[in-house]
């Protein structure tokens, strides 16, 4: 077990801490994510077959646990005028925390993006994180979240735009 | 222009997002996921029962040394080696070691074993796949989630089994996001709004299903709309050994559900004695549909029934499956499988008309509870497509599958 969890440790802990951080934006909550992800993956890695790539596997399985993680928040806060709607707000829950050290020390701008990715839907952030932090392709991306490619262009599409009038707007949606 | 601009300062600002970085050593996420596993695996029962037995007899033991070595100097030694408590741990430490290293040398071999499989796996997926309308899930092999979306006239359930060949086993992670599985154009059906204001919860054994409603929901008011999602229910969740799905909403009261009423649980039917029809909207995927009743309204008794249904068209996108005015005949004798001749007709041949109408009896002898089909139709006798006539065919495991990555 021990090896396996070296493997993977070594092969992709940045990236998935990466992937869960952006999405959560807590350390805390990417911290426990993380952790859930190693579980889920040391009690199923003998059943993985090897069809799609590991690192598909493993994002895939921190994709529904980061799901999950958000939607035992929203039951907490209890927000049911955006319960679960077809827009997938799930994932838009302002985010209180204080800014990451790393991303203090950059511009403007880009605190600014970091900020602004509050204002995505789940489903967009999850595209925007993959596409352009973790800088898949939208193969790729399409088989972590199990859409088409073309759910994941035109989710990306509608993000950007997203982002593109929150940051002409002041961040004012 | 400016708006490409724009774009591309937003994707550039977005590459240019820093590394996150967790500053806990690999050791400590390592020690710390164990922990959590530990926990899972160890029963606390067991544990004190480690602790207050050897006490209790390192206790006695003592006592009894203390006296003893009262006489003797020899009988001193003895007894000191016999009261070490950490000699009584240290042999079941010891043990556990061996355990969780039989488990681990175990698990290891399971993954080479899984691993030389996945050829085969493979090319049962690649069968699978040639298949439109069924699925086998051959031993160990992939898990399937039933889930049911609905025709576009909103008069049928049909059935798709989610194939996931890298799955995290969690029944939740599949049915509530049911949305992102299915394509509403592409398969030319509509969805039940699962994901808009329910969630489905699985106890541990997935013995026990629960559905929290938001307190918001406003359930459609329609009875034929109600009478769909129990039908949806009845199949997503007859595989699972759960007799009814708990109802609460997030508020912890009776849920509203339209014409249902206000419950706290709803029954989970098996579904069965069905006939499976070809449904095609328009230009999108094909589909096997079950029809529960007969165009005289009666609900299927007998198969032969259900195969005498099975050649009457429904509507213009519900399909017949066997030329109707091919004849066959059944011999009922055999409780487990079906056996059925028919006579022979211009269309069979070794087509897709021919292979369809043969997985729509499979799935609808499947129904009725038989295990196997034998087929034969008269002129011909090697095979249909990967079935082959006169030998008995396994009913498959899953019907209409979107294999997931």
């Amino acid at each position: 077990m021990e090896t396996t969890f070296n493997d993977i440790y070594d092969r992709y802990h940045n990236d998935l801490y990466q992937y869960v951080f952006y999405l959560v934006k807590n350390k805390q909550a990417c911290e426990d994510i993380v952790q859930e992800v190693y579980i889920k993956v040391l009690k199923s890695h003998q059943h993985f077959r090897g069809e799609s790539s590991e690192k598909t596997w493993l994002f895939s399985i921190a994709k529904h646990t980061t799901i999950d993680y958000f939607r035992k928040q929203q039951r907490q806060h209890n927000k049911l005028a955006h319960f679960f709607n077809k827009d997938q707000e799930l994932g838009k829950i302002i985010d209180k925390d204080p800014l990451p050290e790393e991303i203090v020390m950059k511009n403007e701008a880009i605190q600014s993006v970091y900020q602004l990715l509050d204002h995505l839907t789940l489903d967009q952030r999850n595209v925007v994180v993959l596409r352009f932090v973790q800088m898949m392709s939208i193969h790729e991306t399409a088989k972590i979240l199990e859409w088409s490619e073309s759910k994941v262009k035109t989710t990306q599409h509608r993000a950007i735009k997203r982002l593109q009038a929150m940051a002409e707007g002041g961040g004012k949606s | 222009m400016n708006d490409h601009k724009n774009d591309t300062e937003i994707t550039k600002h977005l590459k240019d997002l820093p590394n996150v970085k967790d500053h806990r050593s690999k050791e400590t996420v390592y020690n710390q996921v164990m922990d959590e596993l530990n926990e899972e695996y160890s029963p606390p029962k067991r544990k004190k029962v480690h602790w207050v037995i050897p006490s209790i007899a390192t206790a006695a033991v003592l006592l009894l040394s203390f006296i003893i070595l009262q006489m003797t100097d020899i009988a001193d030694d003895q007894a000191a080696e016999e009261t070490d408590p950490f000699a009584v741990q240290s042999v079941d430490e010891g043990e556990n070691e061996d355990e969780i290293e039989n488990e681990v040398e175990v698990e290891n071999e399971d993954t080479t074993m899984n691993r030389e499989e996945v050829e085969v796996e493979e090319e049962t997926a690649e069968e699978a796949s040639e298949s439109e309308f069924i699925y086998y899930q051959e031993d160990s092999s992939f898990p399937i989630f039933q889930i049911a979306v609905y025709d576009k006239q909103g008069q049928y359930v049909i059935p798709i089994s989610l194939v996931s060949t890298s799955s995290t086993y969690n029944p939740e992670d599949y049915y509530n996001r049911i949305s992102t599985f299915i394509d509403e154009v592409e398969y030319g059906v509509e969805l039940f709004p699962f994901d808009e204001g329910f969630e489905f919860e699985f106890d541990e054994s997935n013995e026990v299903i629960r559905l929290t409603v938001d307190s918001s929901y406003d359930f459609p008011s329609s009875s034929t709309q109600a009478y769909l999602f129990q039908e949806a229910i009845n199949f997503m969740f007859s595989n699972f050994s759960a007799n009814e799905l708990e109802v609460r909403t997030t508020e912890g009261e009776d849920a509203s559900l339209g014409p249902i009423g206000e419950v706290d649980s709803l029954s989970i039917e098996s579904v069965e004695r069905l006939a499976f029809q070809i449904y095609q909207y328009e230009d999108s995927k094909r589909l096997l549909l079950p029809i529960a009743e007969g165009s005289d309204g009666d609900e299927f008794f007998t198969i032969d029934e259900a195969l005498v249904a099975m050649q009457e068209s429904r509507s213009d996108f519900v399909e017949a499956v066997i030329p109707s005015d091919v004849e066959f005949s059944l011999d009922p004798s055999n409780e487990s499988r079906l056996e059925i001749d028919f006579s022979e007709h211009s269309d069979f041949g070794d087509n897709s008309l021919t292979k369809d109408m043969i997985e729509a009896i499979l799935m609808t002898a499947k129904s009725f509870d038989y295990d196997e089909v034998e087929l034969s139709i008269e002129g011909i006798e090697e095979r249909i497509g990967h079935f082959y006539l006169g030998e008995a065919i396994d009913v498959p495991d899953g019907v209409n599958p979107i294999v997931l990555h």
